[in-house]
């Protein structure tokens, strides 16, 4: 009974994240910045020239004329975006655990070392 | 553990059915596109978004959004309501068709690089909208509790309307019921046209009112599997295909049809007929399959066909209910009278199985026609025929002509009979005979009650070799043009103002058992015409009439019996030798002892009751013996003999005569 009640859960959870393979629908404008946006209960319309993406999480606008493409992706790019951001403000640069230097394009779901001018940190991309 | 088994088997099919999908609505048209499938979606110029290859213009976008819906690929729905009717597209789909809606009118086309069947399901309710798609790969159309009606034709006049030369599955779902009514105005050739073949399958129910022309209009063949059709309404036929019709299985059926019932022609008129091919790849005959299901027809236009085909008819199962209530009519493009018809085949009929029932009561009706050979070998035919002659010249109708038609041109007038084969074409002076009529098995019942009605004609010859065959007529009970050959099987003929059984050549009887009945004065049991004869070999044999044609005799002559008698229905008529009966035959029920006769074709006087001529043959007679013969309760001693007289029944009734006659 427990084995089979542990193959149950075990087949359930396989099949919820395959049900989820794409959390987020990815906007990539012609700069090559890329955010994303949760799908869920997502709602996209257009309107003088602009996007809006509306979900669960909140809502983004995009201006049309810049966007290149649009995709589903199973990872998000928040935290990529408030690095940008930090990276204009003096961000040096940016290792991998194993310490191999990335770019904050190349950035994965993952732990990252920053070199900033006030210091080092250590930051989740999830 | 069975509970716990349920349960995760729900969650499991919960939990696969949450695929997400972006659909992309633009108007009424939603295209719904699988995250799995949709790529990179790319945008250009600010203007166009391209998804799956198709191209949108951003402005026509009414909103997007992202859902758990699971999208089957190559399927369109259209959900009618009211005035307005939504189209979902799946997105594999998506840049091969061009959707336009205006209001509840969809017209869904095609591209022709469409490589896979797609799967229409219409559902819905609009009191004004039409369904047209256009492509060129097979399609499926699946009818999902949909009531259409055209009211004011936007792409075509018919409510479904499939310009697609080729297979469409029509599919009534199971357990629904649908209804299409046409517009009145337009251009549509049937209420559901399809310019390809169509196979109706599944159970539901499909009703349909063709106001403007067919009911259902089917460029090549139709065929039919468990479905339901009921044509209700139809200006023209009730179903009109090309190719051939094809009824496995399932119910139809037709009423109110301005024309025909059914009626198949061949498709390719400059090819002509392919004939039957084997399992009907590229048939294109004409001809009318029915192998099953229930089919009821009931035409009241005036020389409508319940069943019509340019080919053949092949019954080999199922039941048939062809009922025709209108009178003949003047055709003006072919300068003749044309009549009512129940089944009717310019080529040939062939019944192995199945139970027909055909009915015609106008003027001139026929239960069953065809130009070619009528072979019955199986299967149940009942056949009631009511109407009279019917006479139009033109400019004159009258439609229960009771003249002599001797000297009457046979465009003008149109008899009613039972059972109607061959034909018989006037070439000069002299005449050519084409089609022939056997039966070999099988129940055959014919009643005519119509002025001039025979029970069974044939245009040619005719041969009965077994089963069952039953004539209750007016005029003769059956009738051959050329030489006739009874063989077999059971006859019982009684015709009330004709001979019972006559041929118009020789006639030869050499098994099964005879009784043939006609009416009194000159009208035999049987007859020959003029310089022909009747040759008895073997079978039982009972002819009672005003008269008999007498017997030849040929080699194996089968002796006869000659007397007359007072005859009535129900009686029994027996043959003995002795203490031992040679043969015994009850007279029918429909017998009258008096039924009118004729001299010559016009309506006779009555017979008189003392007396009929009574023909006997059976085997165990010998030349020159004596035989008792008991009609009734009175018997007389009989000499047998291989050759008999004409003969008149004894007393016999008073001469009857034709227009102006004594």
């Amino acid at each position: 009974m427990k084995k089979s009640l542990l193959t149950f859960v075990a087949i359930v959870v396989s099949l919820m994240a395959q049900a989820y393979d794409y959390p987020y629908l990815a906007f990539q404008t012609s700069d090559g910045t890329v955010s994303t946006v949760s799908v869920e209960s997502l709602s996209i319309t257009f309107s003088d020239g602009q996007l809006v993406a509306t979900s669960s999480d909140g809502s983004q606008t995009f201006t049309i004329s810049d966007l290149t493409k649009m995709y589903f992706s199973t990872e998000g790019t928040t935290a990529i975006k408030n690095i940008e951001t930090e990276k204009a403000d003096g961000i040096g640069d940016i290792y991998d655990l194993t310490g191999r230097k990335v770019d904050t394009k190349e950035m994965k779901r993952g732990i990252y070392i920053i070199k900033t001018s006030n210091g080092t940190r250590k930051v989740t991309i999830k | 553990m069975k509970k716990i088994a349920f349960l995760f088997f729900g969650l499991v099919m919960t939990i696969a059915a949450m695929a997400q999908t972006l659909n992309v609505q633009v108007g009424s048209v939603t295209y719904q596109f699988p995250a799995s499938q949709t790529g990179d979606m790319t945008y250009a110029d600010g203007t166009t978004l391209t998804i799956m290859g198709k191209a949108f213009a951003i402005s026509d976008i009414t909103a997007m959004t992202i859902d758990n819906t699971t999208v089957t690929d190559n399927t369109v729905s259209v959900e009618y309501s009211s005035s307005s009717a939504a189209v979902t597209i799946s997105g594999n789909l998506a840049q091969y068709l061009t959707a336009t809606v205006s209001g509840a009118h969809v017209s869904i086309a095609q591209s022709d690089d469409v490589a896979e069947e797609i799967t229409y399901t219409l559902s819905g309710s609009s009191s004004d909208g039409e369904f047209y798609t256009s492509g060129s790969y097979k399609a499926t159309i699946e009818l999902n509790g949909l009531t259409l009606t055209n009211a004011t034709p936007v792409y075509s006049g018919a409510a479904i309307h499939v310009q697609n030369g080729k297979r469409i599955k029509v599919k009534p779902l199971d357990g629904t019921t649908n209804t299409l009514t046409d517009a009145a105005s337009g251009s549509q050739k049937g209420c559901l046209y399809i310019k390809g073949h169509a196979e109706f399958a599944k159970s539901g129910t499909l009703n349909v009112v063709g106001n403007l022309k067919h009911g259902i209009k089917t460029g090549e063949y139709f065929s039919i599997k468990n479905a339901t059709i009921n044509v209700t309404s139809a200006a023209s036929d009730g179903i009109n295909c090309g190719q051939y019709f094809l009824m496995e299985s399932g119910t139809i059926s037709i009423s109110g049809s301005g024309d025909d019932g059914i009626q198949c022609d061949i498709d390719d008129t400059e090819t002509g007929s392919t004939g039957e091919t084997t399992d009907h790849e590229d048939e294109d005959s004409g001809n009318i399959y029915l192998e099953g299901g229930t089919l009821t027809v009931n035409c009241a236009a005036t020389a409508a066909k319940g069943i019509k085909a340019e080919g053949d008819i092949k019954v080999t199962d199922g039941t048939y209910n062809v009922t025709t209530t209108g009178n003949g009519e003047w055709d003006d493009d072919d300068s003749e009278t044309k009549a009512a018809c129940g089944i009717s085949s310019d080529s040939n009929i062939t019944i192995s199985g199945g139970t027909l029932t055909l009915t015609a009561t106008g003027s001139g009706g026929k239960g069953m026609k065809c130009d070619g050979e009528l072979t019955i070998s199986a299967g149940t035919v009942t056949v009631k025929t009511s109407g009279g002659l019917y006479y139009n010249d033109g400019s004159t109708e009258n439609t229960n002509y009771t003249g002599n038609t001797d000297n009457v041109s046979s465009d003008y007038y149109s008899s009613p009979k039972g059972i109607k084969v061959g034909l018989k074409t006037e070439s000069g002076s002299s005449y050519t005979y084409s089609g022939n009529l056997l039966i070999s098995g099988g129940t055959v019942n014919v009643t005519t009650s119509g002025t001039n009605a025979e029970g069974i004609e044939s245009k040619n010859t005719l041969y009965i070799t077994g089963g069952t065959v039953t004539v209750d007529s007016y005029d003769d009970g059956i009738n051959s043009a050329q030489a006739m050959y009874l063989q077999g099987g059971t006859i019982t003929v009684t015709a009330s103002n004709n001979d019972g059984i006559d041929s118009n050549a020789n006639m030869y009887i050499s098994g099964g058992t005879v009784i043939a009945c006609g009416a009194s004065g000159a009208e035999c049991g049987i007859d020959v015409a003029e310089g022909y004869s009747l040759y008895i070999t073997g079978g039982s044999v009972l002819a009672i009439g005003g008269s008999n044609n007498g017997v030849s005799s040929t080699s194996g002559s089968q002796c006869v019996l000659s007397t007359s008698g007072s005859v009535s229905a129900g009686q029994t008529i027996s043959v003995a030798s002795g203490s031992s009966t040679l043969a015994s035959f009850t007279v029918p029920s429909t017998y009258s002892a008096s039924g009118s006769g004729s001299m010559g074709g016009g309506p006779g006087g009555t017979r008189s009751s003392s007396s009929s001529n009574v023909l006997i043959s059976c085997s165990g007679l010998t030349s020159g013996s004596s035989y008792t013969v008991t009609i009734g309760s009175s018997s007389s001693s009989v000499t047998a003999s291989t050759t008999s007289s004409d003969s008149m029944g004894g007393g016999g009734g008073q001469q009857g005569g034709g227009p102006g006659g004594m």
